[in-house]
């Protein structure tokens, strides 16, 4: 692997052929030139196995060239050789290990004239090509010593061209060291080192410097050597050409340089073997400088990847396998040898119920030419058959017609950071629910089916203490593929028993084994006991407040379990808030709906945004229709405008506002309503409850009239701002014009003098002893006629203060006057009572007292005839007195 | 001891039919008889006498001073020893029948007519 790797590197973009081939004759590998060449192209080296006909030429070809290799090689055996060909001449090194060939080609030079030259040549290139490969070899392999490596192939060059001496300087900072020296004596090449590079610093220093290839023919005369020429021709040099070597930069890193002992001028062709040479040692020195890079970035790719716990992949979509690079084994504990596997392989590793969706995903990704990026979030089985919540993200590469060649991914861990998500998405999807206008259990239901879908769970229900907190109730319960829960299910338990119960008495998270809760709490879950391991009872608290408990069914999965522990107390806490809410907000809407008042929201123009059936009820119309209409438009009225102000200015003024008002109700009704009313400026709204007060109204009508005829008014003191009001009637018993204000002064300046202390001490009593008064008084009215008036009056008391007094006030003047007559008449009466009594009975007890002297007495006749003069006296006086009885009663019949 | 009897009433006939039965029922030979209240208060201011048993005949309903004042008069100037009251009256009226039972110097109330039947059982 890593000599292939190598090679690869060393050799992309050389000026020569090379490839790697295996024993087949397939094509592995190839740079630039090949492709040129050779007419292949980058990437066909995985696919021209397949049944691509159009490459089917070239792979013939190149199984002729190996066919021939084995001949030479002798059965494959590990060496290495020179091969030419037509117009290439090859040099292959065959690798024993990887079964591969690792081949250069250079083109045959077709220009020699003579044939001892050509000899020559050949022998030359021969002997070139021995010390290339072997340089190449000594390269690829990452042990090699650079200078070794270098002073070995500048002592072949010297072997085969004796009259040369050649070096290879080092370029930094501006200043030479040597790397490789060949035969130069050491003194030269100490002399050399640390030398600064110049305009005029000899054949390598001003090559290093200029970035061109110097050729200097005679030291002796060339002023570029004038500092350095007295140290070098007492060695015997006398010519020296020095070529730069330049990094991927273009910075001159190197120079090659050839030194000959008589002056001389380059030929053609020593100046064509001296840049093959020269591109030769860039080569390998930029590909040195890179593999150092490249060591660097593989070591900081494998911290990153040691931090990052990510593991690298490369699917082959030809082959349909995966590559795994570092970080599997560290990220899913899966061995080192296992780093391929097959697509069905991958498949058995993603969490089953994900497993379509991925699939599907990347699919979609792949026919489409023109996506790059892929990436997907699925669960992947670790080594300890435990589900990792992984993201893959891929990078694909496709060739010129999309076709989708390779892709380059990257899995991540992210089961922490998908608890985060999982939370996100859980409250999002809590709020979407609980908003919707279905009731609890509903809402509820579709909460335990999101469960399911979310978490896996095979089990997830909502249990709810009930009212007076006596039971813990089934509310909602998702069985995840039966719905319909057993008959022989239980539906509630009292605090302690059952896991609900156990978890209501705990107050906190309890995890229980399926195997060790007892048969009858199973009952429920009897159709899934078996796929079961674990059953968590969570805690559904808001303000306090145990709500109820949420019991969830799931396999033994550490990974689902420590998901669950990440996100149940944030998601169980709004999970209990939200039913809080909603079990609130269910009983709000029950009395919104149930209340026998109009409940309502209007905007200012009186326009109804919402009412309750009592409202509809109320005004005979339906809600659709309502919400499409305004208050003012049923309102029973002339004058809507005057109607419209008065609301507006009672928007304008305050907060809250009363109003009463008749309505026409949709069967041509005319009712009172009483609005209470209440206004919220930030929403813009009126919030409005309206009592039917029609019979209140016809009451109060009754009783106006009745007042009315009865002449009673009302009156109040307002004691704590000193005033007084008095009704219509009151002010009519007063004879009090419209405008005239009474005070309290003036209730006791129009009471007769002699009832004004009566009056004072009543209300005295009134707000010191919370003592109600029921009095007759004789008034002056404004007009100054006396009436009697009954006054009833009664104290209101507000933090133990009387802050006002209030009644009745009748005028009883004509009765009162009748009650007089009534009395005078009665002293007649009793008058004569008396006179009958005494008057008429003493003349009569008078007479029976003389006659009973008489009868009794033993009187003389003298005596008996005075006595008989008394008689007569008594009876005229009775007579006399009977006469007065009689014209007093004719007096009172006459009154 | 000497008994003296006074009778104080307004009606002219019937102080003489009580005169004339006290003298049948042999309760003194001679009474003294007033016309109002006020004479007969003058009468005991001026000739009163402790020693003497008097029994006095009392009209209610007199002209100047009544019965009820003649009354306190009497106990105004501490007259009433010896004095046996009689409350005549020709009234039924029960609330002077109660006043009298409540005054402890009314001995009797006597209803007209006074006969000579009721006297003597009086006397008893």
């Amino acid at each position: 692997m890593k000599k292939n790797f190598a090679f690869k590197e060393l050799f992309r973009n050389a000026d020569f052929i090379a490839c790697v081939i295996n024993m087949e004759g397939r094509v592995l590998w190839s740079n630039v030139k090949a492709e040129v060449f050779l007419d292949l192209h980058p990437d066909d080296y995985f696919s021209n196995c397949g049944d691509q006909t159009c490459k089917e030429e070239q792979l013939t070809s190149c199984r002729d060239f190996t066919n021939e290799w084995d001949n030479f090689s002798g059965n494959k055996v590990a060496e290495s050789y020179i091969y030419k060909k037509d117009f290439l001449k090859w040099s292959v090194s065959w690798d024993e290990e990887e079964k591969l060939y690792y081949a250069v080609a250079s083109f045959n030079s077709n220009s020699e004239s003579s044939e001892g030259l050509r000899k020559n040549k050949e022998n030359i290139n021969y002997q070139l090509g021995i010390i290339e490969r072997k340089l190449l070899e000594a390269a690829l392999n990452q042990e090699s010593d650079l200078k070794e490596m270098f002073e070995e192939y500048i002592k072949g060059l010297e072997a085969i061209f004796t009259n040369m001496k050649a070096s290879i300087l080092r370029v930094e900072d501006g200043k030479v060291w040597h790397m490789a020296s060949g035969a130069l004596p050491k003194s030269i090449t100490s002399a050399i080192d640390g030398q600064p590079i110049g305009p005029k610093a000899g054949s390598c220093g001003t090559s290093a410097y200029t970035g061109k290839k110097i050729i200097v023919t005679d030291i002796q005369s060339n002023e570029l050597w004038d500092n350095y020429r007295h140290f070098i021709l007492p060695y015997g040099i006398r010519a020296c050409w020095s070529q730069p070597i330049f990094n991927e930069k273009k910075e001159v890193i190197a120079t090659f340089a050839n030194y000959y002992d008589q002056t001389c001028f380059p030929t053609e062709e020593t100046l064509q073997i001296f840049e093959r040479s020269s591109s030769l040692i860039g080569l390998i020195l930029e590909n040195i400088r890179k593999s150092k890079d490249l060591k660097i970035s593989t070591q900081h790719a494998e911290y990153v990847n040691k931090a990052t716990n990510e593991a690298i992949y490369t699917r082959d979509l030809g082959r349909d396998t995966i590559e795994w690079s570092q970080g599997y084994q560290a990220l899913f504990g899966y061995d080192n040898e296992n780093t391929i596997l097959s697509i069905n392989d991958w498949r058995l590793l993603v969490y089953p119920p994900d497993l379509e969706k991925t699939m599907n995903s990347f699919q979609e990704f792949i026919s489409d030419p023109y996506q790059h990026r892929w990436q997907a979030k699925y669960r992947f089985k670790n080594a300890e058959d435990n589900y990792t919540v992984v993201k893959d993200q891929g990078y694909v590469i496709r060739d010129k017609e999309g076709k989708a060649l390779r892709m380059i991914g990257v899995l991540g861990d992210i089961t922490l950071q998908r608890s985060v998500e999982l939370k996100k998405e859980l409250l999002s999807e809590f709020s979407t629910i609980f908003s919707n206008n279905d009731n609890l259990k509903s809402t509820l239901f579709e909460v335990t089916q999101l469960f399911n879908e979310y978490a896996d769970f095979q089990i997830s229900e909502i249990w709810l203490v009930n009212s007076d907190k006596s039971k813990i109730e089934l509310f909602a319960g998702h069985n995840n593929q039966s719905d319909n829960i057993n008959s022989n299910s239980i539906e509630s338990y009292r605090k302690g028993d059952g896991v609900p119960g156990a978890v209501w008495e705990a107050g906190k998270l309890l995890i229980s084994d399926v195997a060790n809760i007892n048969d009858h709490c199973k009952l429920n879950y009897l159709n899934k006991i078996n796929q079961i391991e674990k059953l968590i009872g969570v805690p559904l608290i808001n303000n306090n407040e145990l709500i109820g408990v949420w019991i969830c069914g799931i396999k033994e999965n550490i990974t689902s379990l420590n998901l669950f522990r990440e996100v149940w107390p944030e998601i169980s806490g709004q999970l209990a808030a939200e039913i809080s809410r909603k079990s609130l907000e269910q009983d709000l809407q029950h009395i919104f709906q149930l209340v026998p008042d109009l409940i309502g929201t209007l905007d200012y123009e009186g326009n109804f945004k919402r009412i309750n059936k009592a409202g509809c009820d109320l005004l005979e119309y339906s809600e659709e229709k309502l919400l499409k209409s305004s208050l003012l438009n049923l309102l029973y009225t002339d004058n809507t405008d005057k109607c419209r102000k008065t609301i507006k200015d009672k928007i304008d003024y305050g907060r809250n506002f009363h109003y009463e008002c008749q309505c026409v109700t949709g069967s041509g009704n005319i009712i009172w309503l009483n609005w209470d009313c209440t206004i919220s400026k930030e929403e813009g709204l009126i919030y409005a409850v309206a009592k039917d007060i029609s019979k209140t109204k016809e009451l109060q009508q009754l009783f106006d009239n009745a007042g009315k005829l009865a002449r009673i008014g009302s009156w109040e003191l307002d004691i704590e701002k000193n005033k007084v009001f008095w009704s219509q009637i009151t002010r009519e018993i007063y004879e009090a014009p419209q405008y005239y204000k009474p005070t309290m002064e003036s209730v006791f300046k129009l009471l007769r003098k002699d009832y004004r202390s009566t009056m004072e001490r009543a209300i005295k009593d009134a707000k010191e002893k919370n003592i109600s008064w029921d009095m007759e008084l004789p008034i002056i009215t404004l007009n100054g006629k006396e009436i009697w008036i009954r006054s009833i009056g009664k104290p209101e008391k507000k933090n133990n203060k009387c802050i006002r007094i209030y009644g009745s006030f009748q005028d009883i003047d004509k009765r009162k006057r009748a009650e007089d007559r009534i009395l005078e008449h009665n002293e007649i009466l009793k008058d004569i009572a008396r006179q009958q009594s005494h008057d008429v009975r003493a003349p009569v007890a008078r007479l029976m007292g003389i006659i009973d002297l008489m009868q009794h007495g033993g009187l003389k006749t003298e005596e008996k005839e005075e006595l008989l003069d008394n008689i007569l006296e008594s009876a005229e006086e009775i007579d006399s007195i009977i006469r007065q009885i009689s014209d007093k009663t004719n007096f009172l019949e006459r009154k | 001891m000497k008994l003296e009897v006074i009778i104080i009433d307004d009606d002219k006939i019937l102080r003489k039919v009580l005169k004339r039965i006290v003298q049948i029922c042999n309760l003194a030979k001679e009474a003294l008889e007033f016309e109002n209240g006020e004479e007969a208060l003058a009468y005991f201011n001026r000739e009163n006498d402790d020693s003497k048993k008097t029994m006095i005949f009392l009209d209610i309903n007199m002209p100047i001073m009544n019965g009820w004042e003649f009354l306190q008069g009497m106990k105004k100037q501490n007259l009433l020893q010896n004095k046996e009251i009689y409350l005549l009256t020709s009234s039924i009226d029960k609330l002077e029948h109660s006043r009298a039972e409540k005054d402890p110097s009314i001995k009797d109330i006597l209803i007209k007519p006074l006969t000579i039947e009721k006297f003597k059982q009086l006397m008893v």
